[in-house]
């Protein structure tokens, strides 16, 4: 018999489904094997990534789909299924006996409070719903090393709505001294945050780790976004430059 | 005397329209230009076209210099790889679309302006790309300001106007074994007439400075004008979208340098 535990966690964009997550695993004493998906947001994702790296003892599941998370659901353990804003929860097939539903939803959301076991408001107070869901956007950037001060000016204008009116920004980017940070931004709640993810410096070729950028958002223009990445990532030359620079420092330092 | 002190159009007809039309409410005895009349903007020719014929003494600014002599940056000029990008773009441009009559007319403006204790420049009297920023250490701020031989600077390219008094102009020299010599200036000023055309205070409006000479009182002037306008030019033209988005928030059509101690190295 599974002894798995199954929490699914469902809410609209910037809810805060993931902090709720967090919240949940700081509590843990992490003596059984705990797990973590995000359906919906294709096989790897900002917030699939930033959790491993954040918490090196959770097991991150890339995956697809719903169904295939059932496919690798483990025997036991507690299991956190982030479910996307853009999924229906009513629609969602969950084929296990010991499943939770938590939904981080304000009392008019009724879609939410329906379906969930439990209903937690959201810390921060959203912006009002628009009748129309936002469109998720998804860029890969894996091997793409930002110039630092282009970097500052993108996220300025995206965030500002230069590109579309953006709801909700995350993103995992590189930069040229080995190190990764995330960044997160949900419109309405202030401040980009930025978290250093104390990885590994990365200072010889292109990192080969995940990182990538993820809008949700109305009328997002891709290519000029896709133009503007391009203007601000570095070319092999400058790359090169900027590692045997940061090569030495750490050499010197060593 | 009044002077208006107007710098950084950058091919802003519709700001420089404004301006031009605010100054002449003002009564002004004399108008001054402190260059960069081109790039980024959509009407490069235009605004060189208004202020040939209303005779206005203009020195030379780096986007005139540039667009004339071709680029040659130091870090200062693009203090982004994106914003480099962007400047590219602008300057291949502008320099598609100027009549060979404005590039002749930029090609001999004046580094510099003088009128009795007043210096006119466009960044600053050693180089047109040098940013004199308001946190500039105030030793060589004064140095800049003596060595115009000025008591009054009047720069721009920075895009932010400000006045900045230098009251403690003493510089004290002490060679081993000899007696200390002290050497004091009279009162500086440095005075930034931010720009017509691309401001960078967060609004849209365009800014410019009165001097009176007789009071020696600065009116930093703030102009609400049609901005819509040009940025549905910039779209028309051709030039980056983004150019149109930043110019409607005050923002510059591309960020600029804003280190204090940096010397410029062109």
């Amino acid at each position: 018999m599974d002894t798995c535990q199954v929490i699914v966690v469902a809410g609209r964009w910037g809810a805060g489904k993931t902090h709720w997550i967090r919240q949940q695993l700081a509590a843990q004493s992490w003596q059984e094997a705990l797990f973590y998906a995000c359906p919906g947001y294709g096989a790897m994702g900002v917030d699939l990534v930033r959790m491993g790296y954040l918490y090196p003892r959770l097991q991150v599941l890339p995956t697809i789909s719903l169904e295939k998370c059932w496919n690798t659901l483990p025997k036991e353990g507690q299991f956190f299924l982030e479910v996307g804003y853009h999924l229906d929860v009513h629609r969602l097939q969950l084929p296990v006996a010991s499943v939770k539903r938590v939904a981080i939803a304000t009392p008019q959301e009724t879609e939410f409070c329906h379906w969930a076991d439990e209903v937690i408001e959201p810390a921060v107070s959203l912006p009002a719903i628009a009748p129309t869901l936002p469109e998720l956007w998804q860029v890969e950037l894996t091997g793409q090393v930002f110039d630092p001060p282009s970097l500052d000016e993108l996220l300025l204008e995206l965030t500002e709505g230069a590109y579309g009116q953006v709801q909700r920004l995350k993103g995992i980017f590189e930069l040229p001294d080995g190190q990764a940070f995330a960044v997160d931004f949900c419109l309405g709640l202030g401040e980009i945050e930025y978290t250093n993810l104390n990885v590994p410096p990365w200072l010889e070729g292109r990192p080969q780790r995940w990182s990538g950028l993820e809008l949700i958002g109305y009328h997002l223009d891709k290519a000029a976004v896709r133009e503007l990445i391009a203007d601000a990532v570095l070319s092999d030359t400058v790359l090169a430059q900027y590692q045997v620079h940061y090569r030495t420092q750490v050499e010197a330092e060593g | 005397m009044k002077y208006a002190v107007i710098s950084c159009i950058h091919g802003n007809y519709e700001a420089l329209n404004a301006v031009l039309l605010d100054i002449d409410r003002q009564r002004v005895d004399q108008i001054y230009c402190l260059g960069d009349l081109v790039g980024y903007g959509p009407y490069p020719n235009e605004v060189v076209e208004m202020i040939r014929s209303l005779d206005i003494p203009t020195c030379q600014g780096c986007w005139d210099e540039d667009i004339v002599m071709g680029l040659n940056a130091c870090e200062c000029s693009y203090p982004s790889q994106l914003a480099e990008k962007r400047g590219r773009r602008a300057h291949e441009w502008t320099n598609r679309v100027l009549h060979p009559e404005v590039r002749e007319y930029l090609a001999q403006l004046p580094m510099s302006l003088r009128q009795g204790n007043l210096c006119f420049v466009h960044g600053s009297p050693n180089s047109q790309h040098e940013y004199l920023l308001p946190r500039m250490h105030g030793f060589a701020a004064l140095e800049r300001v003596l060595a115009a031989q000025a008591d009054v600077l009047f720069c721009g390219h920075t895009h932010i106007p400000y006045v900045r008094y230098l009251r403690e102009g003493k510089i004290r020299v002490h060679h081993r074994g000899e007696t200390p010599q002290e050497f004091q200036a009279s009162v500086k000023m440095i005075v930034n007439a931010g720009s017509v055309g691309e401001p960078r205070h967060g609004r849209p409006n365009a800014t410019y400075v009165i001097y009176d000479t007789d009071t020696q009182e600065v009116t930093l002037r703030e102009v609400p004008y049609d901005y819509q306008k040009t940025c549905a030019a910039i779209l028309e033209q051709g030039l980056p979208p983004i150019f149109a988005w930043r110019l409607a928030r005050g923002m510059e059509f591309a960020e600029r340098a804003d280190d204090p101690h940096h010397v410029c190295q062109r």
